[in-house]
C-alpha cells in the first residue's frame, strides 16, 4: 500500500512515495503526479521509504516525465535512484545511459548518475 | 538468505581477485599510459564489478563505481587523458570499493565522496555525452548451473506483451527475471510507446523489450517461459551465436546487427558508410534508425563482446576455486592417513608377515603420492604476494620524495599458502625500511654517482626443502659503526668485542634495535626487524644480511616450503623419540666412548680433519639413563656450519605431520613442534637451527667464565 504526500513551497513540490507502489496503486499515483505537476514548476519524488515497485510503477514515471519535459516542467528525484528503483529498473531494463528521444532536456530519470 | 550469502561471497571472492588485477593493471597503466589494452583493461574490471555488485544489493559500490567507469570510458575513447593524478585517484577509489566489499566499519566515507566527486567532475568535462554501457545483467548464478553441458548459445528475444498482462495478474517483470535466469543476459527496456500523463492508463502495459542471453538451455526453455501469454504476444526469438560455430561472428558490427533486426538496409548502410562518422550517431541524426533501437542494438553487440572475452578467460582458466578451509581439512586428514600408515607400516614389521608387508608397502607408497599431491595443490605462487608490493613501493617513494622501482624475478616460485600468508608483513616491513633508509634522495645518489632512481630486487627461487627470498636495493649500506656504537649504548656488546660485518648486521635483528635518526611512519620506531626475526622464526626461516657500503643491502629470508607435513629422519634417546628435519640431515657416524674422549671434555669431533660440535639429546632434555658404549651422530647443516646432534639409535626416514606444540612450550625455543608416532608415542621434532644457537651460545659462556 502506497503513501502518497504532497508538499509546496513556491513553485517547488515534493512528492513523497512510501511504501509499495505496485499496479493497485498505480491509478492514484497517476492522480497524484498530475496533481503535483499541476500545482508546481519543479516537481521532486522522494521515494527513498518505497520497499517495492513493479513495472507499471516504472513506466508510470516515465510517462510523467515526458510529461514534465513536454509542459517545460521538472520531474526528477530529490537524490540519487532510489534503492527499490534502482534495483527493479535495472533487473527491467530501464537503467539506461541515455535518455530517450523525447528527453530533451537531458534529465531522464532512468539515467545512472 | 543462505544461499544469497553464499553468492555475496562468491561475489566478494571475484570482486578481490578483479580488484588485485586491476591494481597491477592501474600500476602498468601509469607506465604505459597510452595502452589501449590496459586501459580496456580498467575499464572491463570496474563494469563488472558495477554490474555484478547491483546483483548481489552492494548499491555503494554501484553508485561509487559508476563515476569511475564513465571517465574511463572517456579515456578508452581518446576524451581524457592517463594522468599521474587519475591513477592516483583510481587506486584510492579501488582501496575503498575494498573496504566497501568487507563492509567495514572504518570505511572513510569522506573519503569516497570526494574520490566520487572528482571522477563525476571528469565526466563532466564531457558534458555528459560519452555513452557508458549499460550495467551488467545478471550473470548466470550457481542454481542455474547445466545440468547437462550443451553448447551455449545467444539468443535475441523481442518480447512484447499483451496490453492488458496486468490485468490478467501477470508480471512481465517475473518473466524477463525468468529469461534471464536461464543464463547470463542483457535487458532493454523499449519505451517509446508510453503515452503522456494525460493519455496514460494505469492498467496498460506499454513498455516492451530486448533480451540478449545466453544460456545453454535451449529454445524449448525460452518457449516455456511465454508459454501462458504466446498466443496475444509479440515474441520473435532469433539466434545471434552458437558456440564454436564459425557461421555466428560475435564481433559484429552495429550495422550489421541493426540489418540483422530489419531496421537498416544494405544500401542504406553502405550509402552512411561513407560519411565517415559513427554509424550510430547518422543513423540517429538522419532519423533512418530510432535511437532506442541503435542503443539497443549498441547492448547487443557489447553483450557479444563480452561473450567473446568471457570465452577466452574460460579457454584459459582450466582451474576450479576450492575454499581454504577446504584444502587445510584435507590436509590435516592427510596428516592423519600418515600417521595411520606409520602405524601400519610398524604392525607390519613386528607382524613378519610377508604378504601384510607388500600390503602395507603398497599403502606407504600411495600415502606419500597422496602426501605430495595434497601439499602440492597448497602450494601458490609468490607472484602475488610480490605483485601487492608494487603498489606498496609506489605509495611510499611518492610519499618520501624518492624515484624507485621495483623489479621481481621468480615470482613462479611456489610456497605453501600458509607461508605465503604469513610471509606479507615481514616482506612489509623489509621493503620499508630499504625504501626510507636503504635508498637515498635522489640528489644524494646522483651525487654519488648513482642512477636518481633507486631499485628494489624482489627475488624468489628454490633451493632444496627451503624457499630464498632476497630483498636487495641499491641503496646506501648499512652503516656497521652506527650499528656498533648503537649495540654498545644498548648493551647488546661490550666496547672493544671482535664481530665479524655479519655479526654486526645481525644485531639490527635485536628487539628495539633502530639508527634511525627520525621517526618517520614508514620506519624508524626500533620496531620491525626483530618483529621481522620473530615472524621468519616461526616459520622455522632464517634470516641473512649482506651489505656492502654505498652499494646497498641485501636480506635474503630462507624459509621452509611448507608447513604441514616434512621428510623427518627419527632418532631415539632413551625411551623418547626425536624427529630431526631431513633436510638438515647431511650424514650418520657412529660416535664411540674413545672419540669422545678424545676431546677432553668438550663436545667436539673430527670429522674427517674438520672439527664439528656436537649436542648431547640426552643432555639438553635431561633424559635419564647410562649413553650406549657406541652412539649415533647426525650430523646436520646450520647457519652456522655443521653440528652433530647425538642419538643412542637411529630409526631412519619419517614422513613427519607437524603438530603444533601447546601455549605452555611456547617459551622453548629449540623444538619447532611435535609429531605422533604408529604406536601413539609423541616424537619431539628438533630445530637445529636453534638448538645449536644455544648451545654455541652455553659454550661461549661457559668459554668466558
Amino acid at each position: 500500500m502506497v503513501n502518497l504526500k504532497f508538499e509546496k513551497k513556491g513553485s517547488v513540490g515534493l512528492l513523497k512515495l512510501k511504501g509499495e507502489v505496485n499496479i493497485t496503486e498505480a491509478g492514484d499515483l497517476k492522480e497524484a503526479l498530475l496533481k503535483a505537476m499541476g500545482r508546481a514548476d519543479k516537481v521532486y519524488l522522494d521515494a527513498a521509504e518505497v520497499t517495492c515497485v513493479d513495472i507499471s510503477c516504472l513506466q508510470l514515471l516515465c510517462s510523467a516525465h515526458r510529461t514534465s519535459v513536454r509542459l517545460k516542467k521538472t520531474l526528477s528525484w530529490n537524490s540519487a535512484i532510489p534503492a527499490a528503483f534502482s534495483r527493479t529498473s535495472n533487473e527491467a531494463g530501464f537503467l539506461r545511459h541515455v535518455g530517450c528521444v523525447l528527453d530533451t532536456e537531458k534529465s531522464c530519470i532512468w539515467v545512472m548518475n | 538468505m543462505a544461499a544469497i550469502d553464499k553468492h555475496k561471497d562468491m561475489f566478494r571472492d571475484e570482486a578481490q581477485e578483479l580488484l588485485a588485477e586491476l591494481e597491477v593493471s592501474l600500476l602498468e597503466l601509469e607506465e604505459s599510459p597510452d595502452d589501449k589494452n590496459i586501459i580496456g583493461k580498467v575499464f572491463r574490471a570496474m563494469h563488472t564489478i558495477k554490474g555484478s555488485g547491483g546483483m548481489f544489493g552492494f548499491d555503494d559500490i554501484v553508485a561509487f563505481t559508476h563515476g569511475i567507469e564513465t571517465a574511463y570510458d572517456l579515456i578508452r575513447n581518446g576524451k581524457l587523458a592517463v594522468t599521474k593524478d587519475i591513477i592516483d585517484l583510481t587506486l584510492r577509489a579501488r582501496d575503498c570499493i575494498r573496504e566497501m566489499l568487507e563492509e567495514s566499519a572504518s570505511m572513510d566515507r569522506k573519503a569516497a565522496d570526494e574520490i566520487s566527486a572528482a571522477f563525476k567532475a571528469m565526466a563532466e568535462q564531457d558534458g555528459g555525452k560519452s555513452a557508458v554501457k549499460k550495467a551488467a545483467a545478471p550473470k548466470k548464478t550457481a542454481s542455474a548451473a547445466p545440468q547437462e553441458k550443451n553448447a551455449e548459445v545467444t539468443y535475441r528475444i523481442s518480447f512484447r506483451p499483451p496490453k492488458d498482462i496486468f490485468l490478467r495478474g501477470i508480471d512481465p517483470l517475473n518473466m524477463v527475471r525468468e529469461l534471464t535466469g536461464l543464463g547470463w543476459g542483457k535487458v532493454v527496456a523499449q519505451i517509446s510507446d508510453i503515452p503522456f500523463l494525460e493519455d496514460f492508463d494505469a492498467d496498460a502495459c506499454y513498455t516492451y523489450w530486448d533480451i540478449i542471453l545466453t544460456t545453454d538451455k535451449g529454445l524449448d526453455a525460452i518457449k516455456d517461459v511465454f508459454i501462458f501469454i504466446e498466443d496475444d504476444s509479440q515474441i520473435k526469438i532469433d539466434i545471434i551465436h552458437t558456440e564454436g560455430d564459425p557461421e555466428h561472428n560475435a564481433e559484429k558490427k552495429i550495422g550489421e546487427i541493426l540489418i540483422e533486426r530489419g531496421f537498416l538496409s544494405h544500401e542504406t548502410l553502405q550509402q552512411v558508410l561513407g560519411e565517415k562518422k559513427l554509424i550510430g550517431q547518422i543513423l540517429i541524426d538522419e532519423g533512418i534508425v530510432p535511437r532506442e533501437q541503435v542503443q539497443s542494438a549498441l547492448i547487443e553487440q557489447q553483450h557479444l563482446k563480452e561473450l567473446q572475452d568471457k570465452k577466452k578467460n574460460e579457454d584459459s582458466a582450466s582451474s576450479i576455486r576450492v575454499s581454504s578451509d577446504k584444502l587445510d581439512k584435507l590436509v590435516n586428514l592427510v596428516g592423519e592417513l600418515v600417521t595411520v600408515q606409520s602405524r601400519l607400516s610398524q604392525t607390519a614389521a613386528i607382524e613378519n608377515n610377508i604378504i601384510f608387508s607388500a600390503i602395507s608397502e603398497e599403502v606407504e607408497r600411495l600415502t606419500t603420492d597422496l602426501r605430495d599431491t595434497t601439499m602440492n595443490i597448497r602450494m601458490l605462487a609468490i607472484g602475488s604476494t610480490f605483485t601487492k608490493f608494487r603498489r606498496l613501493v609506489r605509495d611510499l617513494s611518492n610519499d618520501l620524495g624518492k624515484e624507485i622501482e621495483i623489479e621481481t624475478e621468480g615470482a613462479e616460485t611456489e610456497l605453501d599458502k600458509t607461508v605465503i600468508e604469513k610471509l606479507n608483513d615481514p616482506l612489509v616491513h623489509l621493503i620499508r625500511n630499504s625504501i626510507d633508509h636503504g635508498i637515498e634522495m635522489p640528489q644524494e645518489r646522483v651525487a654519488a654517482g648513482k642512477p636518481g632512481k633507486g631499485t628494489i630486487h624482489l627475488s624468489a627461487q628454490h633451493s632444496g626443502a627451503y624457499v630464498l627470498i632476497r630483498i636487495k636495493d641499491d641503496g646506501g649500506g648499512l652503516n656497521t659503526a652506527a650499528i656498533r656504537a648503537k649495540a654498545v649504548e644498548k648493551g647488546l656488546v661490550t666496547e672493544g668485542q671482535e664481530l665479524s660485518d655479519k655479526e654486526i648486521f645481525a644485531l639490527i635483528l635485536a628487539p628495539g634495535f633502530s639508527t634511525a635518526q627520525r621517526v618517520t611512519n614508514v620506519s624508524g620506531r626500533g620496531v620491525g626487524m626483530d618483529v621481522v626475526k620473530q615472524a621468519i622464526d616461526a616459520l622455522r626461516g632464517t634470516i641473512e644480511i649482506d651489505s656492502v657500503p654505498g652499494t646497498g643491502t641485501t636480506i635474503t629470508l630462507r624459509l621452509p616450503l611448507t608447513l604441514a607435513i616434512i621428510d623427518g629422519f627419527l632418532i631415539k634417546v632413551g625411551a623418547e623419540f626425536f624427529v630431526i628435519p631431513l633436510s638438515s640431515v647431511a650424514e650418520c657416524m657412529e660416535l664411540t666412548c674413545n672419540q669422545a674422549s678424545q676431546a677432553h671434555g668438550r663436545n667436539i669431533v673430527n670429522l674427517r680433519g674438520t672439527v664439528v660440535p656436537f649436542i648431547r639429546l640426552r643432555d639438553v632434555f635431561r633424559i635419564e639413563g647410562e649413553s650406549p658404549a657406541i652412539e649415533h651422530l647426525v650430523i646436520t647443516e646450520t647457519e652456522g656450519g655443521r653440528i652433530g646432534i647425538v642419538a643412542d639409535n637411529i630409526i631412519g626416514e619419517h614422513q613427519t605431520v607437524i603438530k603444533n606444540l601447546g601455549t605452555m612450550y611456547r617459551g622453548v625455543n629449540c623444538l619447532s613442534g611435535a609429531t605422533i608416532l604408529g604406536d601413539g608415542t609423541v616424537a619431539l621434532i628438533i630445530d637445529v637451527q636453534q638448538i645449536s644457537g644455544e648451545e654455541i651460545r652455553k659454550e661461549q659462556m661457559v668459554t668466558r667464565n
